[in-house]
């Protein structure tokens, strides 16, 4: 039942490479070197790297507003996320998207998204074309606890299950949105809870458990694949930074002890001890790894501080289709 | 709530109520029922009602992240003394050994245990030889019963007021001691134990039925459904029955002591899914006597994958005699009601 040894290893790459990519990025923002807001992923890396390790590249995610580790996960490459974060032309959408809109539709990945459940309904269209097409490709949403209470994830849940789509729901349930803790805007504690409510099966996972998520990821996309429609799996998570950015804006609206009870599962330290345990990677190996993310997140700094900001002359570039931006559709 | 047990408090129930129960992988590998947080908050409701109408005078409710005893009390005028514990914190299993434990030193006469087999063992190990009604609500019940809450708390309150003699209405259940050089806590298992191949505990639920190697059972009848229902079809013993079985899988591993004794059988592994097995060999087990089992490889406590035997680790297994009192909630009901309405006992004019 256990991952196979490459995949252990694979899975402990991808989240330290989440990890130090948002890492670089908050200390970034604290010094001023990056503009617009910051939502790091620090402490859920689990979940994404679980999931998209069962993915190929044709197969989609959409993401959140929180969205780096999911790219990162997906296989982003750091110089052009982190170009984008600093609005350079060199980023993924020419520096004009910013943390919030990344995408890279050559690794399925439809976006980040700064609508609170934008991403689910792209995820579901995405699932429809693919079962229309007749492809074996699986879609996936990566949305929160806060968003499921939004009318676009019910809709897109319900279409999802009534035309047995290939796609999969991963809640991150990561207690809040924004500053509301959970159940001052939910009568319910597992969102896993809705998934009957539309027909899917669902299950919780510890998502500060990478062979937890990656296992329940396995079965659902399987699922997918094989023609039996939608699941939906809710990933006990928790966010070690504030909402956006590294530093608490002064609200408490989560205890110290809250937090350091959380950070005491951190998803990489918990797994670097079984890889330790199991024999497939000592502390030399994991701090390898570690050296090797933070090489090349310093290139990417480097590579994206070095480059232009974007041409005012592109200004109205990509804002339209091309077609209609020059005026072939009237 | 108080702290110390205050015998004049009168008799108490103490329902222990698990949020995580019927929600994990197995609803995605073979479509077990989900067990929702309202199924489990009508439960507990009904058996506060049973409870009170059986006899008890209070009734103490595990605290938890969900919050689903403050849910299940919300907007009702409760008929008696209820009240929910704080939560321990834990957000797993821990929380209902921890309210079991605090239940027991509470003074509370009989637990109602909401889960299924993984819950009733953590009351189990929280409170060993608790009075406990383990009513199904959860993935796999092999050791809850499934019955109406409702009369589930009467037969509780029942016990706890003495309205019904627990001596007579009660059974004691066997339980699976694990024993281990590194693990400082109690472990124990109400159904059974047993080793898979592996170094992790994942999604905790274990449906790939290749990776198991033993199973020491202490419940194997032939209408269980999970890793007892594999020694169930080929050496039953009931859950009122003396000892366990031990049974070695993989004709081709090292299980395989003598080929000729190899059988190929199918069984319910988990809800929704039977599987092929070959039993390599299969031997009763008397109450005491030890199975070792050596690591590498994950042990699962009632189907849960639970810890992790590293190489040269190893841990022994025992089915022993003296795990909780089970409540015949029937035979309860029956006694109590016997006992506070007997012949004659009509009010005039009514």
């Amino acid at each position: 039942m256990d991952p196979s040894p490459e995949t252990l290893l694979d899975l402990h790459r991808r989240m330290v490479r989440i990890r130090h990519f948002e890492e670089a990025a908050g200390r970034l923002a604290e010094q001023n070197r990056l503009p617009g807001f910051l939502h790091l992923y620090v402490g859920e890396e689990a979940v994404a790297a679980g999931v998209c390790a069962n993915l190929d590249d044709d197969d989609q995610i959409s993401s959140t507003h929180r969205g780096h580790g999911h790219l990162v996960a997906k296989g982003g490459d750091y110089s052009g996320m982190m170009a984008e974060l600093m609005g350079k032309a060199t980023g993924y959408c020419g520096g004009k998207g910013g943390s919030m809109h990344i995408c890279d539709l050559d690794l399925g990945m439809l976006g980040a998204n700064g609508i609170v459940g934008g991403g689910v309904p792209i995820a579901v269209g995405a699932g429809f074309a693919n079962k229309y097409r007749g492809s074996d490709r699986v879609s996936v949403v990566f949305f929160g606890d806060g968003a499921s209470n939004i009318g676009a994830f019910h809709e897109a849940a319900n279409m999802a299950a009534a035309l047995s789509l290939p796609v999969l729901f991963v809640c991150e349930n990561n207690e809040y949105g924004e500053f509301t803790p959970r159940d001052r805007t939910m009568a319910i504690t597992d969102v896993v809870d809705r998934a009957a409510g539309y027909g899917m099966p669902g299950a919780i996972v510890d998502g500060m458990d990478v062979v937890a998520v990656w296992e329940a990821a396995n079965e659902a996309v399987s699922r997918a694949r094989r023609g039996e429609g939608p699941s939906f799996i809710e990933a006990k998570t928790y966010r070690f930074y504030n909402h956006h950015g590294v530093q608490t804006l002064g609200m408490k609206y989560r205890s110290d002890d809250e937090l350091e009870q959380w950070k005491q599962r951190d998803p990489i330290e918990l797994f670097e001890d079984r890889l330790a345990t199991a024999g497939v990677l000592d502390a030399d190996g994991a701090q390898a790894a570690h050296d090797a993310a933070e090489a090349d997140i310093e290139a990417a700094i480097a590579f994206a501080e070095e480059s232009p900001l974007p041409d005012p002359d592109n200004l109205l570039v990509d804002v339209y289709t091309p077609a209609a931006y020059s005026g072939a559709i009237s | 709530m108080s702290q110390a047990a205050d015998p004049a408090a009168g008799p108490a129930v103490g329902i222990v109520a698990n949020p995580l129960a019927g929600k994990d992988i197995r609803r995605l590998t073979s479509g077990a029922t989900p067990i929702s947080d309202a199924v489990k908050i009508g439960a507990i409701r009904r058996a506060v009602v049973g409870a009170i109408e059986g006899g008890a005078e209070r009734v103490l409710i595990s605290g938890d992240r969900a919050r689903l005893g403050e849910r299940a009390l919300a907007g009702w005028e409760v008929p008696g003394s209820v009240e929910v514990a704080e939560p321990h914190g834990w957000h797993t299993g821990r929380d209902s050994q921890l309210a079991a434990a605090q239940f027991r030193d509470e003074g509370v006469g009989a637990i109602v245990a909401l889960g299924g087999d993984g819950t009733q063992r953590d009351v189990a190990t929280g409170w060993r030889e608790a009075p406990l009604v383990p009513l199904a609500v959860g993935t796999n019940n092999v050791f809850p019963i499934q019955t109406e809450a409702t009369v589930a708390g009467f037969a509780a309150g029942a016990v706890a007021s003495g309205h019904a003699d627990a001596a007579e209405v009660t059974w004691q259940a066997k339980i699976i001691d694990i024993t281990t050089e590194g693990i400082q806590r109690a472990e124990m298992a109400l159904v059974d134990v047993c080793l898979v191949r592996g170094a992790f505990v994942g999604a905790r639920a274990i449906w790939d039925l290749g990776s198991v190697s033993e199973i020491v059972a202490a419940i194997a009848e032939p209408d269980s459904v999970g890793l007892a229902a594999i020694a169930a079809a080929v050496a039953p013993v009931g859950r009122m029955e003396s000892g366990g079985v031990h049974v070695g899988l993989g004709c081709a591993s090292a299980n395989a002591r003598d080929v000729q004794s190899c059988r190929h059988i199918r069984a319910a592994v988990m809800p929704g899914a039977y599987s092929d097995i070959d039993i390599a060999h299969c031997e009763r087990l008397r109450f005491g006597q030890p199975v070792t089992l050596s690591g590498p490889g994950v042990l699962t406590l009632d189907g849960e994958r639970e810890i992790v035997l590293g190489r040269g680790e190893r841990a022994d297994a025992t089915v022993n005699p003296d795990g909780p009192y089970v409540i015949d909630v029937g035979a309860a009901v029956a006694a109590a009601q016997q006992r506070r309405y007997p012949f004659g006992s009509a009010v005039a004019g009514r």
